[in-house]
C-alpha cells in the first residue's frame, strides 16, 4: 500500500514499452512533477500520460496512480493488457483511466463533487426510482438498488462532471447493463427501465437545471417547472409559509384548475385529497404518449400535493395506486420533499438517504485506487458476448454485482450475469483438496470420505443458488462499496426508542 | 420546510430531563396534560432504566386497550421490536399473574352497583401478602400509567413491588368513579418528586379550546395555551347543527373515514389511528357491520375492547391492517387517533361527566367529528358552535 501523504506525484508521457515499465513497477525516465501549478503536457495520440509515485525507500516501486489516454487508444491500451500481461488486467481494477478532457480541468488529485444544494432533491429521486423498480416500499430498498438506478448515475455524473451530456450518461448506462447482465435479464429490466425513462427524462433535465444554476442550456418547454422549483427552494430558505403559492405561480397558466393552491394552506387535508384527485384525473385526460408541458406541470403539482396532502405532512401512499401508469407523481414527491434541505445525514428514508448522498457526494480521490471492479471504457472493451462467461477477460470477483465506474468516480452497481457468478465461482482459488483420510478400520468415514467431493460441488452449487435474488439489487450486496470488508452482524442491534409522533 | 430531511424534534427539554436526569432509584409521579408525552416519556425512561442495570421492570396500564396502544409503540416504523413489549400489561394482568405464581384463587365479589370499583379492589388486598412471601424477586422499577384512576389499595401493592415507581397521571382525564385521584400516589411519592410537563404537542388548538370549555383551565393555564401542536393543520371541530338518525350519522362517518384512511395513510402507516367512538357496546357492533358492509373500508377497522372471560377468544391487540379503532368512551381512555368521530355522542349522556366529554375530546389529535341522534349534551353544546354561522 502506497502511503501518498506528503509525497510528489510523477508524471510521464510513456510510449508503450515505457508504460510496460512503470505498470510493472519500475521507474522510467523523463517524468515531471505534476501539480496544479505545473501541469502536464497532454499525452501525444499513441501514448499514455502516467501519473504514479514512489516511496521514499528505493525500493519501494513506482505505483501507477492515473492513466491518461485518448478514447481512440483506449481500445488498444487495454486490448493489448488483457492479452500481452493479462497479470495487469483489468487495468482500471486497481488504477484510474481517464481522457485528456477528464484530466484537464482537474485543479488537484481530489475532485470535490458538487450539486448547488440540490443534493437531497438528487437522494429522494433516487430512492423514488430504486422503489419504483423494485415495487417495493422505501423501507426495503437497499443502498445497493439506489446506486443501480440511472438517477444516480446522472446525478453522480452531474456532481462531478457537469458538462457531460444526459444522453452520454444514459447511453453508458444502458451499454454497461448490457455488457453485464444475461440476455434475459436486460430484456425483462430495460422494458421497465425504459418505461421509467419516459417518465424520468423530464426530470432529470429539471434537475440538471436546477443543479447547474445558468451555468446549463434548460429546455425551454421546462423552463417553468425549473422557475417553479426555484421558488419553492427559495420559499423554504425564507420559511415561508405560503410556499404553494410560490410554486404555483410560474405553473398556473398551465394548469389553471391548480389555482386552489393559492389557498392550499387553508385547506383541510379532506379538501387537499380532493385536490390531489382532481389533478391526476386531468392527468388521465392529457392526451400524448410523451410527457408535455401541462403533463410535467400537472405531475410536479400531484407531487408536492402527495408531499402535503395531510394537512402539511407527507401521504405518499396516495401516489401509490398511481405508479404504475404515473410513477413521475412518486418522483416528483420525493424529489421535491428534498428541495431547499442542505442536511443530508440525518435517517431519511429509514437512513438510507444519508448512505445516497454520501455516495452522490463522495469525492473522487485519484490518488487512490479506485473503488470500482472496473470501468465503463474497459469493459466496452474486454467484455465478449460471444464467451460463455462474457466477463471472463475481467476477472469478476463479485457474488451477484458488480461496480462499473462509468465514468470517473461514477461508479453503479449492476447485477451480474450467471455465467458471471460461475464463471467468478470457478475461478476461486483452489481450496486445498481435503485429504481423505485413511479410515481402515471405519468404513462408514470411509464411505463418507468417498462421497464428500460430490456433496461438496453440490452444496457450493445450493449455496449459491440461496444467493441469487432478483433482476434488481433490493438487497445490500458485498458488491456493493459500502460493504466491501465489512461482515454483516448476526443480529439487529438494540436502537433506541422511535419517537412516537407528536403532532 | 423540507419533508425527509429534517427530523421533527419529537421532545422537548423538559422530557429528556425526565427520562434521564431524574435520579435512577427514586420514585416520581409525572403530571400532564393530555398529549404532553407522559406515556411517551414513561416508555422511553423504561427502556433508559433497563439500559442502567435495572432489567427487571414493568409498565403497568389500566385499559387493556391501552396496554395494546403502548405496545405499539414498543416497534418502530418498520415493525422492528425496540422496547419488550412483554414488559408491558394491564395492572389487572400483572395482578391476576401474581395470583397465579401464588397458587391462590382469584376473590369473589356480589354483583352490585360499583361492582367494577369493589372487584378491583378486592383483588389488589387479596394480593397484598404475596410478597412478603418471597417467592418472587422484586422489580427493579414499576412505571404506571393513568395513575389518577388508582384505587389506593393499588398503589400499596404496586408499592410493594418495587421500590422504585414512576407514575404519569393527570386528574382531569379521570374516568373511574370512586376513585382518589392522584392522593393515593402523592402519599408515597414526595411533592418534591413531582415533575409536570407543562406543554402538549399532540392536540391541535382547535380541539384544545372545546377541551376548555368543558373543563375550566386549571390554574388559569388552557389548554390551548400550552399547546405546541405541529401536526396536520387545519385542524377541524365538527357537530351538526342539526340531530341525525343513526344510519345517516354512519353514512356521513363513512364518507369521511374514506378520505381519512387515505389523505392519513403515510401517517397510518407510522401508527396512527381513526378512533369511532360510540357509548354503548351494542353500538360497536352496529359501527363495525356498517363498516363492513362498505366495499372501500372493509377488514379496516376492528373494535377495541377487554376479554369478556377466559372463554373469549377476542385478540386484542390493535391491528396495523385495521387502522380503524372502535371503542367505547370508558375504552378510549389514555388513547390517541388522528380523527375521532363520536357517534351518538347523546347515549348515556346521563352518565357522563365533564371528565368523560374532556377525554373524549382530547383523544382527537386533528379532527373532530361529533353526531348526536335526539338533543347535543348541553356540555358539548356550549364547548362548540361552527365558526361563520349565524344561529338564527
Amino acid at each position: 500500500m502506497v502511503n501518498n501523504m506528503d509525497q510528489e506525484y510523477q508524471y510521464t508521457v510513456a510510449d508503450e514499452s515505457e508504460l510496460d515499465e512503470l505498470l510493472s513497477g519500475h521507474e522510467v525516465g523523463g517524468s515531471t512533477t505534476w501539480s496544479k501549478w505545473s501541469k502536464p503536457s497532454r499525452p501525444r495520440p499513441g501514448s499514455t500520460g502516467v501519473v504514479w509515485i514512489k516511496g521514499n525507500d528505493p525500493n519501494d516501486p513506482a505505483h501507477p496512480l492515473v492513466l491518461i489516454s485518448h478514447e481512440e487508444d483506449i481500445r488498444r491500451l487495454c486490448g493489448r493488457y488483457a492479452q500481452l500481461r493479462s497479470d495487469l488486467s483489468p487495468l482500471t481494477a486497481w488504477c484510474h483511466l481517464l481522457t485528456p478532457q477528464f484530466m484537464e480541468p482537474l485543479e488537484s488529485l481530489v475532485r470535490t463533487p458538487d450539486l448547488a444544494g440540490m443534493q437531497a432533491a438528487w437522494t429522494g429521486l433516487i430512492v423514488a426510482e430504486a422503489a419504483l423498480l423494485a415495487e417495493r416500499p422505501v423501507a426495503s430498498i437497499r443502498i445497493s438498488a439506489c446506486i443501480a438506478t440511472q438517477s444516480f448515475a446522472i446525478g453522480r455524473t452531474n456532481a462531478l462532471w457537469a458538462r457531460v451530456p444526459l444522453e452520454d450518461i444514459v447511453k453508458r448506462f444502458d451499454t454497461a447493463n448490457r455488457l453485464c447482465r444475461s440476455e434475459t435479464t436486460v430484456q425483462r429490466g430495460e422494458s421497465r427501465v425504459a418505461k421509467l425513462r419516459l417518465s424520468l427524462e423530464p426530470i432529470w433535465h429539471t434537475l440538471v437545471g436546477l443543479s447547474q444554476g445558468r451555468n446549463v442550456i434548460r429546455s425551454s418547454e421546462l423552463e417553468p417547472i425549473i422557475a417553479a422549483l426555484q421558488a419553492l427552494r427559495q420559499a423554504r430558505t425564507d420559511k415561508d409559509k405560503q410556499e404553494a403559492r410560490q410554486l404555483i405561480r410560474p405553473l398556473v397558466t398551465l394548469v389553471p384548475e391548480a389555482d386552489t393552491f393559492e389557498q392550499l394552506t387553508e385547506l383541510a387535508p379532506e379538501a387537499r385529497l380532493r385536490l390531489f384527485d382532481k389533478l391526476v384525473a386531468a392527468l388521465s385526460n392529457t392526451p400524448g404518449e410523451r410527457p408535455s408541458q401541462r403533463r410535467n406541470a400537472l405531475a410536479v403539482l400531484a407531487g408536492y400535493l402527495a408531499t402535503v396532502a395531510a394537512g402539511g405532512a407527507p401521504s405518499l401512499t396516495l401516489a401509490e395506486p398511481h405508479a404504475s401508469r404515473w410513477p413521475e407523481i412518486t418522483a416528483w414527491a420525493y424529489l421535491i420533499g428534498g428541495i431547499g434541505e442542505n442536511v443530508v445525514w440525518t435517517s431519511s428514508f429509514d437512513g438510507l438517504g444519508r448512505l445516497v448522498a454520501r455516495e452522490l457526494l463522495r469525492p473522487l480521490r485519484l490518488d487512490e485506487p479506485p473503488t470500482c471492479d472496473f470501468s465503463f471504457d474497459e469493459a466496452n472493451v474486454l467484455a465478449d458476448s460471444k464467451l460463455s462467461d462474457p466477463l471472463v477477460h475481467l476477472r469478476v470477483k463479485q457474488a451477484r454485482l458488480v461496480t462499473v465506474a462509468l465514468l470517473p468516480g461514477v461508479n453503479i452497481a449492476i447485477p451480474i450475469t450467471e455465467a458471471a457468478i460461475q464463471g467468478a465461482a470457478k475461478s476461486e482459488p483452489n481450496r486445498p483438496a481435503r485429504t481423505p483420510e485413511t479410515h481402515v478400520h471405519d468404513p462408514i468415514a470411509a464411505f463418507a470420505d468417498a462421497l464428500w467431493p460430490h456433496i461438496r460441488t453440490r452444496m457450493d452449487e445450493y449455496m449459491r443458488s440461496m444467493q441469487r435474488g432478483g433482476d434488481y439489487p433490493t438487497q445490500e450486496s458485498e458488491a456493493s462499496p459500502q460493504n466491501r470488508g465489512k461482515r454483516r452482524s448476526g443480529s439487529q442491534p438494540q436502537l433506541p426508542l422511535s419517537n412516537p409522533k407528536k403532532y | 420546510m423540507s419533508l425527509w430531511w429534517v427530523q421533527r424534534e419529537q421532545l422537548d427539554p423538559h422530557q429528556i430531563a425526565l427520562i434521564e436526569n431524574l435520579p435512577l432509584r427514586e420514585s416520581f409521579l409525572i403530571l400532564g396534560p393530555p398529549g404532553s408525552g407522559k406515556t411517551n416519556v414513561l416508555v422511553r425512561r423504561a427502556q433508559f432504566v433497563r439500559g442502567q442495570n435495572m432489567p427487571n421492570v414493568l409498565l403497568l396500564t389500566f385499559t387493556r386497550p391501552l396496554t395494546e396502544f403502548v405496545k405499539t409503540g414498543c416497534f418502530d416504523a418498520q415493525n422492528r421490536e425496540i422496547f419488550p413489549q412483554n414488559c408491558v400489561t394491564t395492572l389487572e394482568s400483572w395482578q391476576r399473574s401474581l395470583y397465579a405464581q401464588h397458587g391462590q384463587a382469584l376473590p369473589v365479589v356480589a354483583a352490585g352497583p360499583n361492582y367494577l370499583t369493589e372487584w378491583k379492589r378486592a383483588l389488589a388486598v387479596g394480593a397484598l401478602g404475596f410478597f412478603g412471601q418471597h417467592r418472587l424477586p422484586p422489580y427493579d422499577a414499576l412505571f404506571i400509567d393513568e395513575a389518577q384512576d388508582l384505587l389506593p389499595e393499588e398503589v400499596d401493592l404496586i408499592a410493594q413491588w418495587s421500590p422504585v415507581l414512576f407514575f404519569g397521571g393527570d386528574d382531569r382525564q379521570r374516568i373511574y368513579e370512586n376513585t382518589e385521584g392522584l392522593s393515593a400516589v402523592r402519599r408515597i411519592v414526595p411533592t418534591s418528586h413531582e415533575r409536570v410537563l407543562s406543554f402538549h404537542y399532540r392536540v391541535a388548538p382547535e380541539i384544545c379550546e372545546v377541551a376548555d370549555r368543558i373543563l375550566l383551565p386549571q390554574g388559569g393555564v388552557s389548554l390551548a395555551s400550552t399547546a405546541h401542536y405541529n401536526g396536520p393543520r387545519p385542524a377541524r371541530v365538527s357537530i351538526p347543527r342539526q340531530p341525525l338518525p343513526k344510519d345517516r350519522q354512519l353514512e356521513m362517518t363513512i364518507g369521511k373515514l374514506k378520505e381519512q384512511v387515505r389523505v392519513y395513510g403515510d401517517l397510518i402507516r407510522q401508527g396512527d389511528r381513526i378512533g369511532v367512538i360510540v357509548a354503548r357496546k351494542s353500538d360497536r357492533d352496529v359501527v363495525f357491520g356498517a363498516l363492513e358492509n362498505d366495499p372501500d373500508l372493509q377488514g379496516m377497522a376492528k373494535i377495541i375492547r377487554a376479554r369478556e372471560d377466559r372463554n373469549d377468544n377476542y385478540n386484542p391487540s390493535i391491528d396495523s391492517g385495521a387502522p380503524i379503532c372502535i371503542l367505547t368512551v370508558k375504552g378510549c381512555k389514555g388513547l390517541e387517533f388522528r380523527a375521532v368521530h363520536w357517534l351518538f355522542a347523546d347515549e348515556l349522556s346521563h352518565y357522563h361527566n365533564p371528565e368523560h366529554y374532556y377525554t373524549v375530546v382530547t383523544r382527537a389529535k386533528t379532527s373532530l367529528d361529533i353526531s348526536y341522534t335526539n338533543t347535543l349534551p348541553q356540555i358539548l353544546a356550549r364547548a362548540h358552535s361552527e365558526a361563520g354561522v349565524t344561529p338564527w
